[in-house]
């Protein structure tokens, strides 16, 4: 910049007064075009108001340098360190040198805030690579662990879910077989249930049983006094027919040879033979009829006999029916005591069964479930696997780009 | 019907009846086989109805029945000839015959009737000894095969000497 | 004689016949009678009531039997001898002939004689004990 002393005089053009003021024109216009460089001569100037003027302008145009020129030097001072600052970035930005400041020591005010903030940023910068740099190195393990994990997860997986549908066959057949059984309980409660009613029902014939047969025991007495009775009787008949028997016997005898005699006489003892004839069909009369006696005598006692073993027959039978009635009541009763805890028992398997089909079928829902999210978690593990290695690779990168700042 | 045959002890029996032209005999069946007697010696054929049996009989011996109010003993020729008993039911056939005083049935399996054989068809029985050829007078040849002719009057020889002891 | 008396009696089951002429006398049968014949050519009584009591060389001898019908007259043609051939050739000369009825013929016994052979029997039997 041409200094002021250097700066060029605008002299009138002539001395007339016009041409004074025109010089003055002439430099205001180049002050503004911008252009400080002309003074005005001014002791071409005789007029004094002009010449006030041109000094005037001659000091507005010198300050109006001055201060030109004090914002120039402000102007470069600044551009110097806006220019180091750019370096300094530049720096960062092509080589990664995050270690350093921008080392502007003084900036000049106007540029301090502008440093301390490409400093600040700096600084910032390299905190965040050293943790970026720490966070990838994290990742990478991190990532690797659950890629790992993952992998590890998805064989688990399989094996669980596997296990899983094994446990829901099983269970299925748990459920059917729970099912039989609270079937078959049923079944028991329900044979239970009418045992007990069939053995109260057996209870009661045992009583009437046992009443009918001490009935029958009295009648046995009364029935074996009367056969006695009639035994005594038929032997008085019996005895009686004997005597009856052997003289018609005889008589018999005596009569066949008579008619022997007779025949051995011939004609002579016709007659004799006639008689004798009679006289035995009388003896066959009385034989026939004492011989119907005899077998009648002789059914009576067989019959007498017969009722009289069968009295004691029955009467022993009427002994042994008590004792066994008294037996089987017992029997009955104990059948019952246990029936009744059987029936209860079989209420209570029936019930537990049946809890336990729902129980068993709950469980099997609740495999069915598990083995969805089994399937979901191995879903997931997989995409896990999966995420994790994009992970890895993204951490790789990051750390790669991490590296490429120094930061110390 | 009966033939014209002269009762003469000749040696050949047949010889007995040379002057004829045919010999007449009554076939029947015994064990199985057929067997003959001479026409002559038949009376009658018929069923002997129940035969009641005797005590202490010998095996050839049935037993006794009543033929028109005569009682006559009951034979069975199988039981001399060879020891086995002809089955009779109640009602079978048998052939009233008589040899000289000995008027009998016999009983047969069955009884087949009358024919006729030239002379020339009869031969000696095979040689005479213990068994069935005992009894034969001679075998007849007919067309129908041979024919043992029974020798009738020696079957009652040999029966009554076969009595049991009594 | 046109007519017979014949007194007809049964063993076991079986009636037979025997000549009035031949029995003394009809005795009470009795289990433990001695000298009675109770086993025969006719066989053994199982339940004797009567005894047919015959002479035999001047004692009596019984032959147990079951029951004594009866005793009958018939014609003599009803009675016949038994045929020669049986007569002869029987082990027994106790049946002198055959009685002929309505619809069986019935044994003629020869009471002495069946009484002989039996005693005969007996004896022998004795002896061999």
């Amino acid at each position: 910049m041409r200094k002021t002393s250097e700066a060029a005089k605008a002299s009138p053009r002539s001395k007339s007064g016009s041409g004074q003021a025109e010089a003055i024109f002439r430099v205001l216009q180049n002050l503004a075009n911008g252009d400080y460089g002309e003074r005005v001569d001014v002791d071409r100037i005789t007029s004094p108001q002009l010449k006030r003027i041109a000094a005037l302008v001659n000091d507005v145009a010198e300050h109006a340098t001055d201060q030109i020129r004090g914002v120039q030097e402000r102007n470069k001072s600044l551009r110097d360190g806006m220019q180091e600052a750019l370096d300094a970035i530049l720096q960062v930005v092509n080589q990664g040198e995050l270690s350093g400041s921008t080392g502007i020591r003084n900036p000049s005010p106007t540029l301090s805030p502008l440093v301390k903030g490409i400093d600040q940023l700096l600084a910032t910068l390299r905190s965040f690579t050293l943790e970026m740099g720490e966070a990838s190195l994290q990742i990478s393990a991190s990532s690797a662990e659950v890629l790992a994990a993952a992998t590890q997860h998805e064989s688990s997986m399989a094996q669980q879910a596997s296990a899983v549908h094994e446990t829901t066959a099983t269970m299925a057949e748990l459920k059917s077989a729970a099912g039989n059984i609270a079937d078959n309980a049923r079944t028991v409660a329900a044979v239970a249930e009418q045992t007990v009613i069939a053995a109260r029902a057996g209870e009661a014939a045992l009583k009437s049983l046992l009443s009918a047969i001490q009935t029958i025991s009295q009648d046995a007495d009364a029935i074996h006094e009367a056969m006695e009775r009639l035994s005594r009787r038929v032997e008085r008949i019996g005895s009686v027919v004997e005597v009856i028997d052997e003289i018609a016997d005889r008589s018999d005898l005596l009569a066949l040879n008579a008619a022997l005699e007779g025949a051995k006489a011939g004609e002579a003892g016709r007659g004799f033979s006639i008689v004798a004839a009679e006289m035995r069909r009388l003896a066959e009369n009385v034989l026939t009829s004492t011989q119907e006696i005899k077998s009648l005598i002789g059914e009576i006692r067989e019959a007498t006999d017969e009722t009289a073993r069968a009295t004691e027959r029955n009467r022993q039978s009427a002994k042994e029916g008590e004792d066994q009635a008294d037996q089987a009541m017992q029997s009955v009763q104990a059948i019952l005591a246990g029936i009744e805890e059987t029936s209860d028992a079989a209420r209570v398997i029936h019930l537990a069964t049946q809890q336990q089909r729902s129980a068993t079928e709950q469980v099997v829902q609740s495999m069915t479930d598990l083995e969805a999210v089994t399937r979901q978690a191995q879903e997931g593990a997989a995409q896990a696997a999966g995420a994790a290695a994009e992970l890895a690779k993204l951490a790789d990168r990051l750390s790669s780009l991490a590296r490429r700042f120094r930061v110390s | 019907m009966r033939s014209q045959s002269l009762q003469r002890e000749a040696p050949a029996p047949w010889e007995a009846l040379g002057s004829l032209d045919h010999v007449s005999l009554f076939a029947l069946r015994l064990l199985g086989e057929r067997f003959a007697v001479e026409a002559s010696l038949v009376q009658e054929v018929i069923r002997t109805g129940p035969v009641t049996r005797l005590p202490a009989a010998p095996a050839f011996l049935l037993g006794v029945f009543n033929h028109r109010g005569e009682i006559l003993a009951v034979m069975d020729p199988a039981q001399l000839l060879a020891e086995e008993s002809t089955s009779v039911a109640h009602g079978s056939r048998a052939a009233i015959v008589q040899s000289g005083e000995w008027k009998l049935a016999l009983v047969a399996e069955a009884l087949e009737g009358l024919l006729s054989v030239p002379p020339s068809a009869l031969e000696s029985p095979p040689t005479s000894g213990p068994g069935p050829s005992e009894f034969l007078k001679y075998v007849a040849h007919t067309k129908e095969g041979p024919l043992a002719v029974l020798d009738l009057a020696r079957m009652i020889e040999v029966a009554r000497a076969r009595s049991l002891p009594g | 004689m046109t007519e017979r008396g014949i007194l007809l009696f049964s063993v076991d089951g079986r009636r037979h016949a025997v000549d009035a002429g031949d029995v003394r006398r009809i005795a009470m049968g009795s289990e433990d009678e001695p000298g009675w014949i109770r086993s025969s050519i006719l066989g053994s009584p199982p339940r004797p009531r009567r005894g047919l009591v015959a002479a035999l060389e001047g004692e009596e001898r019984a032959l147990a039997v079951d029951e004594v019908e009866g005793i009958e007259i018939v014609p003599a043609a009803d009675v016949s001898p038994l045929p020669r051939l049986a007569r002869e050739t029987i082990g027994t000369r106790g049946i002198a002939g055959i009685v002929v009825r309505e619809d069986e013929l019935l044994f003629l016994v020869d009471l002495p004689q069946l009484i002989r052979e039996s005693s005969k029997e007996l004896s022998s039997h004795a002896e061999d004990e």
